[in-house]
């Protein structure tokens, strides 16, 4: 079993959340809320489960969470301006 | 004195320094550019000191040292952008703003007809621009915020003079966003 | 420990406008965040960083001619000026770039992941696909359009590029656009059938030189043949073609681009001199790329910058000894540099300007219809980075690839002003870098400067350029002078009214 520390100082907890969900198909999680940050214990299902190295899940997952860790801080800081607002409006609906 | 360490290992970097020098947008963006190369961890290494994490994918290939140079290097980096991006943000919004609407132009009618306007929300007015001045600073009856906001003490006659609260003058990039939608 | 006195904090004069200053033969280079420069001696400089100014001194009268100076600046005049300069900002991309097939029949040792062998069909544009590209590229706010057809090697999928160039033609009508085609092409499958159809519509044609026979040949292998002997065979006989139909010679002939390998760097006088040779008016002296192919195979031919800069001064003086002997030739880097520094215009050269063209200013569209905002972000796609895709032809909208968000990311990162490194360098007025390749050589799209090669190559083109200005030789700077001049090819315009 593999233990990571995520101090909540520098990740998000929604994040960490959300990066359990997506690697949840390749392994056994737990997770643990303690004084000053998280734990994510994550145990490897065999592969022939449909799991993977514990090792890289954990290396993956906690890439995974230092991503959304990020796009939640920048979504919650106010946007640079109209500029972004002018361009925002319908990219994504227009985006292939 | 506050110091940055680097341990080094195979394929792996730690560098711990102290975080006053560095805004956490920096310390992200900087530990974010490696996240294709390696596996990246942020810790706290006591108080008001940041330990980052590096561990190469591929560790055969992997130059630690380099990492850990370009880590530093990226760091200072992401800290001077961000200064300068925060003393340039007019200048920034500016030209995008510009870039952006003259690239794009104007809408075309079928994009103005799918625009989400109907009878629920075509007659939002969230400025109050329709609203009569009387009807947004009405003597009797108008909110305390409304009061305050009308800058004098209110009067029981229409000769009482009322300082309406300042409003925004839209900026030259708000214009060009403007044209740009 | 041994501590060096730093000396007294610099005050500039009061009334000096804010200034960056860089090193350049032995004296001090200003330019002012406008584009003025001048040259200091580094006792003047000196003064200036002590806030010292003569009034009634020779510096004074020149600070002041040259937009130094608060108190004597016509700021309406600076203001138009600037305008002027960065009017690419009011329009969206003029260069379409169409990847027609990723199918090529030679093999080019710094090949970037766009080709294909010759059975691969299933890399050809459809008409379908090709037509969207043509609808979204005429809905471009610039009123003037240039399709350029790319490869593998276009000459392969010449049904494509036929009925691209018939379908443009046709639809212009309802837009009106000053519309303009090229190719780049290696040439070695040109027929007389297709020159006439190109030479016929107006299609102007790029190929690749890499130098003498022995160097391009083995660096561009053509199976069966000699890639050097099809490409001169058929830039004489493409610049007849343009005799015979009238047009001028020293304006109207095969352009032709350098790639300098690391074995391209012992032969800068040779390199130049096959050029010449080959009637080429332009040349186009480009430092190899990080992207695609050539990243496999990097240690064949990569190099230091430094290596790169020493072959660029030596190429370049070897062009201004042919310009002294009366040929009219110039090398496309200079020129581009030269614009803004002394004509303080802008060409929109889109990988040398504040903020980039990257989706703005020129887009690429793969064979699959896939959008990018360059080609270099579509040579990323083709090693499975996807970070450049901004849509499909198929279903994109013109607004929406602008709105895009990687497009917003791209023109914020590119914007040199507002830069660590780049807001303090002296050449900030006149340069750029493609944020693509910050991203590919760095790993972020803002890129970190004094680690970029681009960076180092444009500094280097533009300390030479400056130390020239710095020596005033009179014939040299009027050389460097003509360089600037452009001279439109207009007949390769479609002008909307003959559409």
């Amino acid at each position: 079993m593999i233990e990571l520390r995520f101090h909540e100082e520098l990740y998000d907890g929604f994040a960490i959340d959300e990066a359990v969900k997506l690697y949840e198909p390749y392994a056994a999680f737990t997770l643990v809320r303690e004084p000053g940050g998280y734990i994510v214990k994550i145990e490897g299902r065999p592969e022939s489960e449909g799991g993977a190295d514990e090792a890289l899940v954990a290396a993956e997952l906690a890439n995974y969470a230092l991503g959304k860790t990020i796009e939640r801080s920048r979504a919650a800081t106010p946007a640079t301006g109209e500029a972004k607002a002018a361009a925002d409006d319908d990219a994504t609906k227009e985006a292939a | 004195m506050s110091d940055m360490q680097t341990v080094l290992g195979e394929g792996t970097v730690q560098i711990e320094f102290d975080e006053s020098f560095y805004p956490k947008d920096a310390i992200y963006g900087a530990a974010y550019v490696f996240i294709d190369r390696c596996y990246v961890h942020l810790d706290r290494a006591g108080d008001k000191r940041v330990r980052v994490t590096l561990r190469a994918k591929n560790a055969s290939t992997a130059d630690s040292k380099s990492f850990a140079g370009e880590l530093e290097n990226e760091l200072l980096g992401q800290a001077w952008r961000l200064s300068i991006a925060s003393e340039n943000r007019q200048l920034i919004e500016s030209i995008t703003a510009r870039a952006l609407g003259g690239a794009a132009g104007p809408p075309g009618l079928d994009e103005l007809l799918a625009m989400d306007i109907d009878e629920a929300t075509a007659f939002d007015d969230p400025l109050g621009i329709a609203m009569s001045w009387e009807e947004k600073y009405k003597k009797k009856g108008g909110s305390s915020e409304e009061t305050r906001a009308a800058g004098s003490t209110l009067g029981d006659d229409d000769e009482t003079t009322r300082v309406p609260p300042v409003v925004p003058v839209a900026s030259p990039a708000t214009d060009e966003t403007e044209k740009a939608t | 420990m041994t501590f060096v006195t730093l000396g007294q904090k610099p005050v500039a004069p009061p009334d000096l406008v804010p200034v960056r200053f860089r090193d350049v033969a032995g004296d001090v280079l200003l330019t002012n965040p406008w584009g003025d420069w001048t040259f200091v001696s580094k006792t003047e400089f000196a003064d200036l960083t002590r806030g010292k100014l003569d009034t009634a001194s020779e510096l004074y009268t020149r600070l002041g001619d040259k937009n130094f100076l608060r108190s004597k600046i016509d700021a309406d005049k600076v203001a138009a000026e600037l305008r002027h300069k960065k009017r690419f900002l009011d329009y969206g991309p003029n260069l379409h770039m169409l990847i027609v097939t990723l199918r090529c029949n030679e093999t080019c040792v710094y090949c970037h992941a766009s080709r294909a062998d010759m059975d691969a069909v299933h890399t050809d544009m459809t008409p379908e696909i090709a037509e969207k590209c043509v609808d979204l590229a005429l809905q471009s706010t610039s009123p003037a359009i240039t399709i350029e057809f790319q490869g593998g090697e276009p000459l392969v999928a010449f049904d494509i590029v036929k009925h691209v160039v018939q379908y443009a033609l046709q639809r212009n009508r309802a837009y009106g656009k000053e519309l303009g085609f090229t190719m780049v092409s290696n040439l070695s499958l040109m027929d007389e059938e297709k020159l006439k159809f190109l030479v016929g519509h107006k299609v102007q044609i790029c190929t690749s030189i890499d130098g003498p026979i022995e160097l391009h040949t083995k660096q561009r292998v053509l199976v069966g043949g000699s890639s050097y002997l099809q490409a001169v065979r058929w830039i004489e006989k493409i610049n007849k073609a343009y005799i015979d139909i009238g047009l001028d010679p020293t304006l109207y002939h095969v352009e032709a681009l350098l790639t300098t390998t690391r074995d391209a760097l012992g032969k800068p006088r040779e390199i130049v001199d096959t050029y010449i040779n080959l009637g080429c008016r332009a040349i186009f002296l480009r430092p190899v790329d990080p992207f695609g192919f050539a990243e496999k195979t990097r240690a064949k031919i990569e190099y230091d910058r430094a290596a790169y800069r020493d072959f660029y001064r030596t190429a370049v003086e070897h062009i201004l000894d042919y310009n002294r002997r009366g040929e009219q030739v110039l090398e496309r880097y200079a020129a581009i540099f030269l614009t803004k520094i002394l004509q303080g215009d802008d060409p929109n050269f889109l990988d040398i300007r504040s903020p980039s063209g990257s989706g703005v200013g020129a887009l690429a569209y793969n064979y699959d219809g896939k959008i990018f905002t360059s080609d270099e972000g579509r040579m990323m796609h083709e090693t499975g980075d996807d970070s450049f895709v901004i849509g499909d032809a198929r279903t994109a909208t013109y607004r929406g690839l602008m709105k895009h968000e990687t497009v917003r990311a791209l023109v914020m990162a590119s914007i040199r002003e507002v830069q660590p490194d780049c807001v303090s360098c002296t050449y900030a007025p006149y340069c750029g870098v493609q944020p693509e390749h910050s991203h590919r050589t760095q790993g972020t799209i803002f890129g970190r400067m004094r680690e970029s090669t681009l960076c180092s190559v444009h500094k280097g083109i533009q300390d030479y350029l400056f130390e020239k200005l710095r020596e005033d030789d009179p014939k040299t700077v009027e050389i460097l002078r003509r360089w600037t001049t452009v001279r439109e090819r207009t007949h390769f315009v479609h002008a909307s009214a003959a559409s």
